[in-house]
């Protein structure tokens, strides 16, 4: 349930990203909402699940963004395990920590758009800008914080809610038999 | 002698009294039948009028201070009247000013309809590309309107956008001519000079001129209908910047776009007619 909120949270993030920024002036840049939720993902959700929205993500930003397919979801998987690793190596785990971990994560990610559109391309591939790559991590770096706050809300009421699919998974157990031995009531 | 006493007190009250009666009587008989005040009503006329006086003006200033205090009450009510219509003929006029432009630029549009020998479709931008590396948009018009990979698109004035990348039903995505990625054929429409246009990432750049080919700021770029992707004579801009660096076979050649790409709203994909029939 956590998973499908935060994939059309991605989505959402993603229109936003395509729509209304655009409009934003030119010192503003291109704030990339989605890598911030691509981070979280993988600081935050186990494997799998996170995995898996990762690659979803990075479908969703193919179709909208850039001319090779299939770049995106490569990239963002290699971020999402190199972080998914790091997480579980890192001891700190306060947010204003993991802020140059986002920053670096990004910079890692565009060299890899980088490389891989230079390789893919016929003649000429992208063009690298040190001033749009500064101004985007110092963007990442203000939105990380506020965006991490609402994203760990957004999971802790899944968390707490612990929706029970009872349909299709196992069965509470009866909370109105008799303790066996050694349980307590 | 008590008796005496309280005799003759009473006989002076009388008296008193019935002086007092005698003067009312006089006053009143010489009263009658005159049209002029005595000293009395003068008096009587000056006292109460002094009072009728303050009382009147108290009066004329607690309605003045009441007045103002209710008008101020229908001021202000006007006042947000006023407030509420001026921002809905705001409104109105941004909605105009809106329609107005639209107005315009889709009679651009019809006219390059008109001008364009090959069919086309007109397509609105719904958005752009999240990423800072490419310069893509997508737009509201895909296959199922016969758009397809690889199809020419220009602007109101006919200047060259860009190639449709991939088409979805209903929606295509575009690859701007000025991204790094993108390359049309052109010619300089004064000197029939060729070269490739390739972005830059904000405009253009005429590669492969060769040195010797004489090309000046202010020359105007076509397309040259080679590849045939985009049919000749499309706009696409004018030179800004001419380098003949000693080094190297070729001129280095800045072009300012004919397309304004931070404006585009509205576009026009060039159709082929394999595409109408299929």
């Amino acid at each position: 349930m956590c998973g499908i909120c935060f994939f059309f949270l991605g989505l959402l993030l993603l229109i936003i990203q395509t729509t209304l920024f655009p409009t934003l002036p030119a010192w503003v840049g291109k704030p990339d909402l989605l890598f911030i939720l691509l981070i979280f993902v993988a600081l935050r959700m186990k494997i799998f699940s996170g995995g898996v929205l990762t690659l979803f993500f990075g479908l969703l930003m193919d179709v909208f963004s850039g001319i090779f397919l299939g770049l995106c979801p490569l990239i963002y998987l290699l971020v999402f395990v190199s972080i998914q690793w790091l997480s579980r190596h890192l001891v700190i785990r306060e947010v204003t920590h993991q802020l140059p971990l986002v920053v670096v994560a990004y910079l890692f990610m565009s060299s890899g758009i980088y490389i891989g559109s230079s390789i893919f391309a016929d003649k000429g591939g992208m063009m690298w800008s040190w001033s749009d790559v500064l101004l985007q991590m110092v963007m990442l770096a203000i939105m990380t914080m506020p965006l991490f706050y609402l994203f760990d809300r957004i999971k802790g009421f899944f968390d707490r809610r612990g929706m029970r699919w009872t349909l299709v998974g196992s069965r509470p157990k009866n909370r109105f038999a008799a303790p066996g031995p050694g349980e307590r009531r | 002698m008590r008796k005496s006493k309280k005799r003759s007190r009473q006989l002076k009250v009388f008296l008193l009294f019935g002086l007092f009666l005698t003067l009312i009587l006089i006053l009143i008989v010489s009263a009658v039948g005159r049209r002029e005040f005595n000293p009395v009503h003068k008096l009587a006329l000056e006292l109460v009028g002094s009072l009728q006086s303050g009382v009147a003006k108290f009066m004329a200033a607690g309605q003045g201070v009441w007045g103002g205090y209710v008008a101020l009450w229908d001021v202000r009510e006007e006042n947000l009247r006023l407030e509420a219509r001026l921002r809905q003929a705001q409104m109105d006029m941004v909605r105009y000013r809106e329609a107005m432009a639209t107005n315009v630029t889709l009679e651009k549009l019809l006219q390059l309809k008109e001008s364009l020998s090959a069919p086309s479709v007109t397509a609105m931008i719904v958005g752009r590309d999240p990423a800072q590396w490419f310069n893509t948009v997508i737009i509201n018009q895909g296959a199922s309107d016969a758009v397809q990979q690889g199809m020419p698109v220009v602007d109101a004035s006919g200047g060259v956008v860009g190639q449709v990348r991939n088409a979805s039903p209903h929606y295509a995505k575009v690859l701007l001519a000025n991204d790094p990625n993108s390359a049309v054929d052109a010619l300089v429409q004064e000197s029939r000079v060729q070269g490739v246009i390739k972005g830059n990432g904000k405009g253009f750049v005429l590669n492969y001129v060769l040195k010797n080919s004489e090309v000046k700021v202010g020359d105007r770029v076509v397309t040259s209908g080679l590849g045939g992707v985009f049919p000749k004579g499309q706009p696409v801009g004018t030179v800004s910047r001419v380098v003949r660096s000693q080094r190297g076979m070729f001129q280095f050649i800045e072009v300012e776009p004919a397309a304004d790409f931070s404006r585009l709203e509205y576009l026009v994909v060039i159709l082929n007619e394999k595409s109408l029939e299929e």
